[in-house]
């Protein structure tokens, strides 16, 4: 008997489960319903190289985003249904209803519905000008009238924020970053790596103000003219961008009964509290070994490996999926990786130099090396991934000597 | 469209089409090559798409790129027609072209 496997979400988690699925010879039904107009696509490309690539009154090729050409779909029997959400999942018969009032079965049924992006609702009415990026749509919009524009300001210091200031400056736009926190990439970085970073940009011209609230905007006609500040202060502005993190798309499972701490929980195996519901991708919050708490992560090779082990897990070979956490960010000409999660950590160690753009920051937490961010050492970064996975305790003398090999570290 | 090959660790020969403009990694992953990973999507960032270019392709295919070298640098089996297949872009020249998994 074969079944009927939904998945609700076309982005990178729903596509990679659907081909994983059938490279693992599922041979059941499946559809992928997105709520976008696009074939599933690559979203990191978004904030950097096809950002900055925009040409004035081009609609861009974002066909070379896709990540699966559009034949293949068809040649795995694939059905992709777009443009068209998912309202409600009824787990009692066993379908969920989709906006155009059409419903499908399924025996499982798989979330991958990532994140949407943060909102800032300040402004008294929807103001023209005043931009978030997360989809391809979002992207075209900014860049219909980023030809125009001078003067940009974008609301949030975290890597978005900094990847669009870093491919706004290069364009020879003003860019001024709003950040609410004590520095850039607070959240997630130590010291010296946020001042690293407000330094390179500052020397690229942005301008960077931090311990900074945004709590209106100027308009003109329905158009923002500026940003106004807490302390009362208005920052010009013919565009705003606003990269101020994202939000688990959680409340079609939370509707649904389902249990949600922080975004969709789920075991070691993706199940969600329903045995037929499964969960991947940024949505989900997931038990970590390795870090032995939960995580939520956005991430994009988290989200691969967890399609992967789910296509085995629903066909019949129960399998958990083990990825350290890593991602990376571009600006300019550093290539910052970074591997791991910072939570907790109670000392760093700087190796390299940050004066020649080329270093790394390991951070530990009870002597066990818990992460690592690497500007521009690649070399350190693939050595330090196998070190953080099997909880490396390193002499911290050698650690910081680039002269030692990162594997001959005791 | 044109006519590629990849030979994986185990000597499985693929035979596949790739579209011009696309990657290699492209060609390979549509393709299910195995031991290309692609865990980055193609964005230079992991080295898990690596391969080998064959002697005869080597001049159309040409050198990594800065970036590309970097990481090729950190990967054991790197060898002298290494290549991070997502930086190969296919052209109509690539037809023909022979790939190893390493």
């Amino acid at each position: 008997m074969s079944n009927n496997i939904v998945i609700v979400g076309a982005g990178l988690g729903g596509c990679q489960l659907a081909f994983a699925l059938r490279k693992e010879q599922f041979k059941g039904s499946i559809t992928l319903v997105g709520d976008e107009p696009h074939m599933p696509y690559h979203r990191p490309p978004l904030s950097k190289e096809h950002f900055v690539n925009y040409e004035e009154n081009t609609t861009t090729d974002t066909k070379k985003l896709d990540i699966k050409s559009e034949a293949l779909y068809q040649d795995r029997k694939i059905d992709v249904i777009r443009h068209n959400k998912v309202m409600s999942i009824n787990t009692d018969n066993k379908t969920v209803t989709l906006e155009s009032g059409m419903d499908l079965s399924w025996n499982y049924l798989v979330l991958s519905t990532g994140s949407r992006a943060r909102t800032l609702d300040i402004a008294d009415q929807p103001l023209e000008g005043i931009c978030h990026l997360r989809t391809i749509d979002d992207v075209r919009l900014i860049q219909q009238s980023f030809a125009n524009i001078k003067q940009l300001v974008i609301i949030g210091g975290g890597y978005i924020g900094l990847e669009i200031a870093a491919a706004a400056s290069k364009a020879g736009k003003n860019v001024t970053i709003l950040e609410n926190q004590q520095r850039v990439l607070q959240r997630v970085v130590a010291p010296a790596l946020s001042a690293f970073y407000e330094d390179v940009h500052q020397r690229h011209g942005v301008e960077i103000a931090c311990n900074t609230n945004v709590t209106g905007f100027r308009q003109h006609e329905g158009a923002v003219t500026g940003v106004i500040t807490e302390e009362n202060k208005c920052y010009p502005a013919q565009m705003v961008i606003v990269g101020i993190g994202v939000i688990a798309n959680d409340t079609l499972a939370a509707s649904a009964g389902l249990d949600c701490s922080n975004g969709i929980d789920v075991d070691s195996l993706c199940r969600t509290s329903n045995k037929d519901i499964f969960a991947i991708g940024d949505c989900c919050n997931f038990p970590s070994q390795l870090y032995a708490r939960s995580l939520r992560i956005e991430s994009v090779p988290n989200t691969n490996a967890q399609a992967i082990a789910l296509a085995k897990t629903l066909c019949d070979s129960p399998t958990e999926h083990f990825q350290l956490p890593w991602f990376w960010s571009d600006q300019y000409n550093l290539k910052l990786k970074m591997a791991g999660m910072t939570e907790g950590y109670d000392e760093t160690v700087i190796r390299g130099k940050p004066s020649q753009q080329a270093f790394s920051i390991f951070y530990l937490r009870e002597n066990k090396l818990i992460a690592v961010h690497c500007v521009n050492r690649p070399a350190d970064f693939m050595a330090a991934k196998k070190l953080i996975a099997a909880k490396f305790e390193p002499n911290i003398g050698q650690l910081a000597d680039p002269a030692y090999a990162l594997k001959d570290v005791k | 469209m044109i006519n590629i090959k990849f030979i994986d660790r185990n000597k499985k020969l693929y035979e596949v089409r790739a579209d011009i403009g696309s990657s290699v990694m492209e060609a390979a992953t549509n393709n299910d090559v195995e031991g290309i990973d692609a865990e980055c999507g193609g964005c230079c960032a992991c080295a898990t798409c690596h391969v080998v270019a064959a002697p005869e392709c080597w001049t159309v295919v040409g050198s990594p790129n800065d970036d590309e070298d970097d990481l090729l640098d950190c990967v054991d089996s790197r060898q002298p027609r290494s290549r991070l297949s997502c930086q190969i872009n296919v052209t109509a020249e690539l037809e023909g072209a022979s790939f190893y998994v390493p």
